[in-house]
């Protein structure tokens, strides 16, 4: 994996995160809601560690850090670095990439639901 | 141990989606085709069976782990449009399958309560889950698996009690005279049993679920569901029972345990309903709000209630289907048809599995699986016809009572896949 796709998820989760936050809808949904979202890529190549992104959301969604949550209440996403790019940018349909296999969600129904709203409120994809 | 606790909570989720009290009606049913053993020996078979889809659905999980099942694996299997088509089928059913469970309600309560209260209950619970869904309310994975111990162990309890503590009742009705065709019957029925074992395949917690404990909480679920109703046959049975109409598992229980097992059959049998209403409603409203947002649907069926999250519009959609489906099932006296036909509709969709496991293994063999299915292709293909003929058989079985109301359905699903706004949409290729 590249270096550069790496920053470039990285900056995208934290755009995504600005707008989310400064968004009054998607801070009337997460209201109460905290779980911690993990997120990681898929397309690893060999003998490198799988880099991991994990926010704590609470009122507002957290700094994206680098390192796997202390939690029981996780939302897990897995998917290519491009795919996840695609999906917190606003240019990919989440629900869809979901149906087609290209995004994993390992979270609760309400949860995933939560998280796909908040697309679609920023993005309307 | 949290290997083990994770299994049990996965299983009890399988198994508690299968568990339904309209699976009573439909156990007491098969009696009509063969005799006690002959019905144990059915439900058996058709577990065998179900043991091959799970072990075939968790190969399709472990390909596309957490995602929603049948939607996404008929979509890589088979393209966009032969999948949306039996998804909508499939859900469907699940509303025919949410009439039946209230009628069952309905006429159980009816035997300790007035006949109004009755007739209400299943209309308040179904309103009752809806609230609970709109409120962001939700049973825990605890809850879920406390209530399915509950009743598995309280269905255990009355058919072990009814064959080992009370002599064999007299004067029950002749059993038909056995058959293949009626044991060919039977089997079709018996699926009913085990509608949505495989619902847990989206519940994954994480990748590494998908490599034992949903694939053995699958067989598990399946080999307990068989074990139970096998045994509960033999009770409704030895307790002279065959008659009882809606409510075997009611006879049986008084049989065993006299009025104290009447208030505990009614008490489980309100469980089994509200779980199993919960458990389809949460899962059919979640199917049909992605497939809204997948513009396969209106988009008002992916409205939200922002202060929970819940989707308001696909929550509407499927209450409003299950009230139908409830009105019509009372209004004709449908349950026993719709169960059939339900049967037919799951036994088709689960040859449709094994088939969508056969193809991506041609189409796209994974050269790193987590679960792969012991079953060789040919016998995928072999099981996927021997399931398509068990479905018409089930609705052969009474076809002027059972073959309208399975083309209502298809017409039905067919009528919303032609109205649905992305149906031409092609799968996309980059994910096969």
């Amino acid at each position: 994996m590249q270096a550069h796709e790496s920053n470039d998820l990285h900056a995208c989760l934290e755009r995504f995160r600005d707008l989310a936050n400064a968004n009054q809808r998607v801070c009337k949904l997460i209201q109460g809601w905290r779980p911690v979202i993990v997120i990681s890529p898929t397309d690893v190549a060999p003998g490198e560690d799988a880099p991991v992104y994990a926010a704590r959301v609470d009122g507002a969604i957290g700094a994206w850090r680098s390192s796997e949550p202390d939690s029981d209440w996780t939302i897990r996403l897995s998917a290519p670095q491009e795919v996840l790019r695609q999906v917190f940018s606003g240019e990919l349909n989440p629900a869809r990439a979901h149906l087609d296999g290209s995004l994993q969600v390992f979270a609760e129904d309400r949860d995933q639901v939560k998280l796909d709203a908040i697309s679609l409120i920023l993005w309307g994809v | 141990m949290r290997g083990a606790r994770d299994l049990i909570q996965y299983l009890c989720v399988s198994a508690g989606m299968a568990l339904a009290v309209s699976c009573f009606l439909v156990l007491e049913g098969l009696f009509r085709y063969v005799g006690g053993v002959q019905v144990a020996i059915a439900v058996l078979v058709a577990g065998g069976l179900c043991l091959g889809v799970a072990a075939a659905v968790a190969e399709l999980a472990s390909r596309y782990p957490a995602a929603p099942g049948i939607r996404t694996y008929f979509k890589q299997a088979f393209g966009n449009r032969a999948s949306l088509l039996l998804t909508f089928v499939y859900l469907f059913m699940l509303a025919l399958v949410a009439g039946v469970e209230g009628v069952i309600l309905a006429r159980v309560i009816a035997l300790a309560a007035p006949q109004q209260l009755a007739s209400a209950l299943p209309g308040v619970l179904l309103a009752l889950v809806l609230a609970m869904n709109v409120a962001g309310v939700e049973l825990s994975r605890r809850v879920q698996t406390l209530t399915t111990l509950l009743m598995i162990a309280g269905v255990f309890a009355i058919g072990a009690n009814a064959l080992l503590d009370a002599p064999a009742a007299l004067g029950a009705p002749a059993a038909p005279e056995t058959s293949l065709a009626g044991l060919g019957t039977a089997v079709a029925l018996a699926f009913f049993l085990f509608v949505g074992f495989e619902w847990v395949t989206p519940l994954g917690r994480s990748p590494q679920a998908y490599r034992r404990s949903i694939p053995w909480a699958m067989l598990g679920a399946v080999v307990v569901l068989g074990a139970m109703y096998a045994l509960f046959a033999l009770a409704i049975e030895h307790s002279g029972s065959t008659g009882a109409g809606h409510s075997p598992h009611v006879a049986v229980a008084r049989f065993a345990l006299g009025e104290a097992g009447i208030a505990l059959a009614i008490g489980l049998s309100v469980l089994a309903v509200f779980t199993s209403l919960n458990a389809g409603i949460l899962g059919a409203s979640r199917l049909v709000y992605a497939l809204a947002r997948e513009e396969q649907l209106p988009r008002w069926c992916a409205r939200l209630y922002l202060r929970t999250g819940a989707p308001v519009g696909a929550l509407s959609l499927i209450g409003a289907l299950a009230a139908a489906a409830m009105a019509l099932v009372v209004v004709f006296e449908l349950q026993l048809a719709a169960a059939a036909v339900a049967a037919a509709i799951v036994s088709v969709t689960y040859g449709a599995l094994l088939l969508a496991t056969a193809r991506l293994r041609r189409q796209a063999p994974a050269t790193t699986m987590l679960f792969r299915c012991p079953i060789p292709s040919w016998g995928l293909y072999a099981g996927a016809a021997c399931l398509v003929a068990l479905g018409a058989t089930a609705v052969l079985a009474d076809p002027l009572r059972h073959l309208p109301m399975a083309i209502a359905i298809v017409a039905l699903a067919l009528l919303a896949f032609l109205a649905a706004p992305g149906r031409a949409a092609r799968t996309v290729a980059a994910t096969r």
